[in-house]
């Protein structure tokens, strides 16, 4: 089970190391790359170890390095209503 | 990090702008409760077409008894109306509209070439339909015997491209997969348009539309396309307004060529320099016009 997925609402496309997030039916398009990439894949994807651990693998960094960084880029999606937490009913 | 939430230019590439197009075509279909079918393009079944062939823009057909209701959902949208079904194509099938997000969409209310009553096509497609996902939004698709017909009937008004599906589908297929593909063509009596591409339309030599598929599959001149349309219409009345509005220029063509709103004055030259572009065409007529937009 993956730990966050898209709000309802939210479309999303993936190509290699970007992800594009669209608000539907109206817009806007909003463009993630490189290690902002990294994190929304890990954190939708079904996989073992915490989503800082395998973004830490995956840019070659330390977790302690990262770890708030990443959880606090999460939050911000959350708060921005692009994604939930996974097995809680989208807004 | 590179999240862009700045409310800056984003650089989409056209397959993710397509995806996220047709998602967001699909999320006003499924708030209206409007039945609707994603068609051509990245719409087509990869079994069908082999993964590549995306276009430009979005095509999707809408169960005819609604196109009303879709248009108004579309408008309100910020889609703005780009071409009419009367001005758009020979065929007045489509409309198209221009988001500035998410590109063109080809709003069909029927499909060029299918003569079975609209309500009734369009029930035999959606009644075995599929889904592809776009952007995580499950879209339905026309059933995949149904793809090649459409994409064929499509190859029959010349457009450019569309030759290899010709060749794909039925030239190199195998006698049981042409034969489902003739089964919808029948189903959906589209001999005729079928003929214009595979067969030979000279059978049809009496058949009201016959010069206006012949015209548009052979590349014909514009005085040809014209005549042809004139004669598909089904009462002379309906021939009488074809023959009325072939005099008046097409005002909508004329503005997105020149990229604005035409003045008066430009659709004056216009409506004498069409003449002379006729007699020109007659002189340096092509093996087969180059494909507009539609």
């Amino acid at each position: 089970m993956t730990a966050y997925r898209p709000a309802s609402g939210i479309a999303v496309e993936q190509r290699e190391d970007a992800v594009y997030i669209a608000r539907l039916p109206d817009g806007p398009i909003i463009a993630l790359n490189d290690t902002a990439a990294i994190i929304w894949i890990e954190a939708c994807a079904s996989a073992a170890g915490s989503i800082a651990h395998r973004v830490a693998s995956r840019v070659d960094r330390g977790v302690e390095e990262i770890a708030r960084d990443v959880d606090a880029f999460l939050q911000a999606l959350v708060g921005q209503g692009l994604l939930v937490p996974a097995g809680r009913p989208s807004a | 990090m590179a999240a862009d939430t700045s409310g800056g230019t984003v650089d989409v590439p056209l397959s993710v702008r397509l995806h996220l197009g047709r998602a967001a075509v699909q999320s006003l279909a499924d708030s209206a409760a409007i039945h609707l079918l994603h068609i051509k393009g990245d719409a087509v079944d990869p079994a069908v077409r082999p993964a590549g062939a995306t276009g430009s823009d979005i095509d999707v057909m809408v169960r005819p008894d609604q196109v009303d209701v879709m248009d108004h959902v579309l408008r309100t949208h910020d889609w703005e109306l780009y071409t009419t079904f009367e001005n758009g194509s020979p065929f007045g099938h489509a409309q198209t509209y221009h988001h500035r997000l998410w590109g063109y969409v080809d709003l069909h209310r029927r499909f060029p070439g299918v003569r079975l009553d609209p309500d009734d096509a369009f029930a035999r497609l959606w009644r075995d339909h599929g889904w592809i996902d776009f952007a995580g939004i499950a879209c339905p698709v026309p059933s995949i015997p149904a793809q090649p017909a459409i994409l064929i009937l499509n190859a029959a008004r010349g457009r450019v491209g569309t030759s290899l599906d010709v060749q794909r589908l039925w030239t190199e297929a195998g006698p049981e997969e042409r034969g489902a593909i003739e089964t919808e063509i029948d189903a959906l009596d589209a001999r005729l348009a079928w003929d214009a591409v595979v067969g030979d339309i000279e059978r049809h030599r009496g058949d009201r539309e016959y010069l206006l598929w012949r015209a548009v599959s052979r590349g014909g001149t514009r005085a040809e396309e014209w005549w042809g349309r004139v004669r598909a219409q089904p009462t002379m009345r309906t021939r009488a307004a074809m023959v009325a509005r072939s005099s008046l220029v097409n005002v909508e063509h004329l503005s997105h060529r020149l990229g604005h709103p035409a003045s008066r004055a430009q659709i004056i030259v216009e409506f004498f320099a069409r003449p002379l572009r006729g007699i020109k065409e007659l002189f340096t007529r092509p093996g087969r016009r180059a494909a507009a937009r539609r």
